[in-house]
């Protein structure tokens, strides 16, 4: 590496602070946000001691979060916002990272840039920079807020950095990935899949008892490393700063050796005609989406696998505290269906989430394409506005139907294989998840309904439906909503209390015909307006 | 001979902004049409509203004798659509996007897609995203022409394409022409439009400035005449149409529209020539003059009631 290669990082370093203005401050403040959030929850608790002890000893809660370490408000707040803290940082340096280099060298920005006299390396050096400051801006942050919450001085800044190296890890192999990967959707693909890695990790660590060797491989479970608060592991710490560092140094060195636009790997020369089955709208949606919904599918199987396996692991122990810190509802279903099936349908019931998430963006697709403009190549022949509206919306709906099957199949599976009863587990696990596809399909509606009347803002309008009802289902937990409150809700009428053996189907049936509502106003939309 | 394309009055707004503002053209079948005009002219928008892709806000508009956005999908397997910038699905290759977009138009003759991918020197196995621009309009190219649509609509087809290449499209433009084919051509290569355009419409802002065929719009535009007289020529300043005229002892300089033509230089006679030339407006200054707003409005009041 050159002092040349570096030349104009500066400049670069201020671009990308403009072009991040509204983004960057989002991911710096929400881990503090989040720790100020726990510990204000904490201080207005009476109880608080009577709380953790029930958190700790709770086998549904420590399956999934470990037990909570040191036993104070300093531990509650690591037990949970320490995660969340986490998954923010590594997900904001993930993005900016690949925003501001793989992304922009297949929009042929760069080509503008390295014309002028500007090193190989400054858009590199400046992503990263941008990316390893913010992080570590947000877990100083982390740090202050801890301080100004009370907690002791030194264990806050182990938290904040545990949470800085965790993004610092995420940049680098974000970096990393934008060098090896010849696109910003499979740099980007791949990051997330790591996300999700980590996500498994941190349960078998926590299903082992909170202190296996799986925490050094999630870096969600690092704070279970440094141990803040409960020891402040100073060396644990360097090391982990260390392992971060190695991805940025190898990315440097592909980054200094590759051309512009090219990635490890050769480009290899793929068929001159097509399969005979790519000949509509829905075969061409399909064949852009389908690597990703495979992907998901994969994915979340063996996340559900393993939350399958675990469950013989959940005591069947029900806390003795539970009924008064939990709605009542979800004390009668732990009751009548014991811990271990319950700790099942809350896993599933995550997934959903997520599954809804998929379902949302394979619909936005369609907006990517019209901005590319790619959708008036289609629609400038004989294809109808609605019949390829229909193709990405069809594939948005079926993928969620078979990400989920993949969720039932997987904890079925794992659970059955476990206990050495497929017969028992695998229809309960199925039904689980089959119930839940009326629900993805709803959010799949929305943002089918979102894209059609107001195509700008299709984005933040779907994502923020599903925001707001994860938001109604925390308050509803929280038991500041009531159970009828949270039934205006799709998600409540798969709900993770509702033990299987009950749910309704006519409800379920409505869900489907709603979202098809949903959908048919959103094609009659798209029907009407212009092509952007 | 029949009307392909035509349309009038058409007006679209964005916004505040008026796009078009009352725009005219009219295609007649079987003909090459060049549809030019300034950047930001309008003439994109023209061609999404031909495809239904948007919608006019005033206007009549009929297309192979139908409403282009209630009928878009009849009339669509009639015609064939190259934008002007390309962009395909980076993960695709040329030749699997040429089968499909063939494919939904009813299917393509594999030696006619043959003969165009070797014409156009096109490798069709490589992703999309390893393309040039010229190479992604090849594909877009080969889909349209490859087809059996009567009409052709091309927006600045040629823009990323090699001197080589543009000989291959207007060699295929003619014979699309000779086959009876319709072709709507927008472009900025006023060498391609003089080669293929049986008519010309030029747009400015949103309107139609003037339409017909090269022939008759250098008619209507200026030749410049210098000459060595005998002797200065008497009331030349006077006549109507001439324009710019520096006179230097007994050699002029001037301007003349094709309506004053014949009395100026039956003035320059009566002088006494020694020596004259006379130049016609290049192509790029005819285009320039309709461009820069040159064509006074009674100029096209005058050219639209032709």
């Amino acid at each position: 590496m050159k002092p040349s290669d570096l030349a104009g990082t500066t400049t670069l370093l201020r671009l990308t602070l403009r072009r991040d203005r509204w983004l960057l401050p989002l991911w710096v403040l929400l881990p503090a946000l989040l720790i100020w959030g726990q510990l204000s929850f904490l201080a207005a608790l009476p109880d608080w001691q009577g709380f953790l002890r029930e958190l700790t000893t709770n086998p549904l809660t420590s399956a999934w979060l470990g037990p909570v370490v040191p036993l104070s408000v300093a531990g509650a707040v690591l037990w949970r916002g320490a995660i969340q803290g986490a998954i923010v940082l590594m997900l904001g340096a993930l993005l900016t990272v690949v925003r501001h280099t793989r992304a922009e060298e297949e929009a042929g920005r760069s080509e503008l840039i390295r014309g002028r006299a500007v090193g190989r390396l400054a858009q590199l050096n400046a992503a990263l920079a941008l990316a390893l400051a913010a992080s570590l801006a947000a877990g100083l942050l982390v740090s202050a807020v801890s301080v100004g919450g009370g907690l002791p001085a030194e264990g806050a800044v182990v938290l904040g950095l545990t949470l800085a190296v965790a993004g610092w890890l995420m940049a680098g192999l974000g970096a990393l990935g934008a060098q090896l990967l010849g696109s910003a959707r499979a740099a980007r693909g791949a990051g997330l899949a790591l996300v999700a890695a980590s996500l498994v990790t941190m349960v078998l660590n926590h299903a082992g008892g909170g202190y296996t060797g799986w925490a050094w491989l999630s870096p969600l479970s690092w704070y279970r490393v440094t141990r803040p608060f409960a020891g402040d592991d100073g060396r644990a710490m360097l090391v982990l700063a260390a392992l971060s560092a190695a991805p940025i140094g190898v990315a440097y060195v592909v980054a200094a050796r590759r051309d512009l636009g090219g990635g490890l790997w050769q480009e290899r020369p793929g068929p001159a005609t097509a399969a005979p089955g790519l000949r509509s709208p829905l075969a061409l949606a399909w064949r852009l989406q389908r690597g990703l919904t495979i992907g998901w599918a994969i994915a979340l199987g063996l996340v559900s696998a393993a939350a399958g396996a675990i469950v013989p692991s959940v005591s069947s122990d029900i806390g003795t505290m539970l009924s008064t810190l939990w709605p009542e509802r979800w004390v009668r279903f732990v009751e009548a269906v014991g811990s271990q099936e319950a700790f099942l349908a809350v896993s599933l019931y995550i997934l959903l989430i997520l599954v809804s998430g998929y379902g949302i963006s394979a619909v936005l697709r369609l907006r990517d394409e019209e901005q590319a403009q790619r959708a008036e190549l289609l629609l400038a022949r004989p294809v109808s506005r609605s019949q390829w509206m229909a193709s990405h919306v069809l594939i948005g709906a079926a993928g969620a139907a078979g990400i989920l099957l993949a969720v039932g199949l997987g904890a079925g599976l794992g659970w059955g294989l476990a206990v050495g009863d497929l017969g028992a587990t695998l229809p309960l696990a199925l039904g689980l998840s089959v119930a839940k596809i009326p629900v993805a399909w709803v959010l799949v509606g929305a943002a089918a309904l979102a894209y059609g009347l107001l195509p700008r803002w299709a984005a933040a309008a779907s994502w923020g439906v599903l925001g707001a009802l994860v938001l109604l289902e925390l308050l509803w937990e929280a038991q500041l909503v009531s159970w009828s409150m949270l039934l205006a809700s799709p998600f409540a009428y798969a709900h993770y209390t509702i033990p299987p053996r009950e749910l309704a189907i006519s409800p379920l049936l409505g869900l489907v015909a709603l979202a098809g509502m949903l959908a048919a106003i959103g094609g009659l939309g798209f029907r009407r307006r212009d092509l952007s | 001979m029949s009307i392909a394309i035509a349309v009038s009055g058409l007006v679209k707004r964005f916004g505040r902004t008026r796009a078009l503002d009352g725009l005219e053209l009219t295609v007649h079948s079987g003909e090459v049409h060049g549809f030019v005009g300034p950047n930001g002219a309008g003439k994109t928008t023209t061609l999404r509203i031909l495809l239904g892709l948007l919608r006019a806000d005033a206007g009549q508009i009929q297309l192979l004798g139908g409403d282009p956005w209630r009928d878009a999908v009849a009339l669509h397997r009639r015609l064939a659509y190259v934008p002007g910038d390309v962009t395909l699905w980076p993960s695709l290759t040329g030749g699997e996007i040429i089968d499909l977009l063939g494919r939904l138009q009813g299917g393509l003759d594999p030696r006619r897609r043959a003969a165009l991918l070797e014409r156009f020197d096109l490798d069709p196995r490589k992703r999309a995203r390893s393309y040039s621009k010229g190479n992604r309009q090849k594909v877009a190219l080969i889909a349209a022409l490859a087809s059996e649509a009567e009409m052709l609509i091309l927006d600045e087809p040629t823009s990323g394409l090699d001197p080589l290449m543009e000989a291959a499209f207007q060699a295929c433009i003619r014979e699309e022409q000779a086959r009876g084919r319709t072709v709507l051509l927008s472009s900025h290569i006023l060498a391609e439009v003089e080669a293929l355009c049986d008519r010309v419409s030029i747009i400015r802002a949103g309107r139609t400035v003037v339409s017909g065929t090269i022939a008759e719009l250098r008619r209507r535009t200026h030749t410049t005449i210098s000459a060595e007289l005998v002797a200065p020529p008497p009331g030349l300043a006077a006549t109507p149409g001439v324009r710019d005229l520096t006179v230097d002892g007994t050699s002029v300089r001037f301007t003349v529209d094709g309506e004053g033509l014949e009395q100026a230089l039956r003035l320059l006679a009566s002088a006494g020539v020694r020596s004259l030339t006379s130049q016609p407006p290049t192509l790029e200054q005819l285009f320039l003059h309709h461009y820069t707003g040159g064509a006074h409005e009674q100029e096209v009041a005058h050219h639209e009631a032709v």
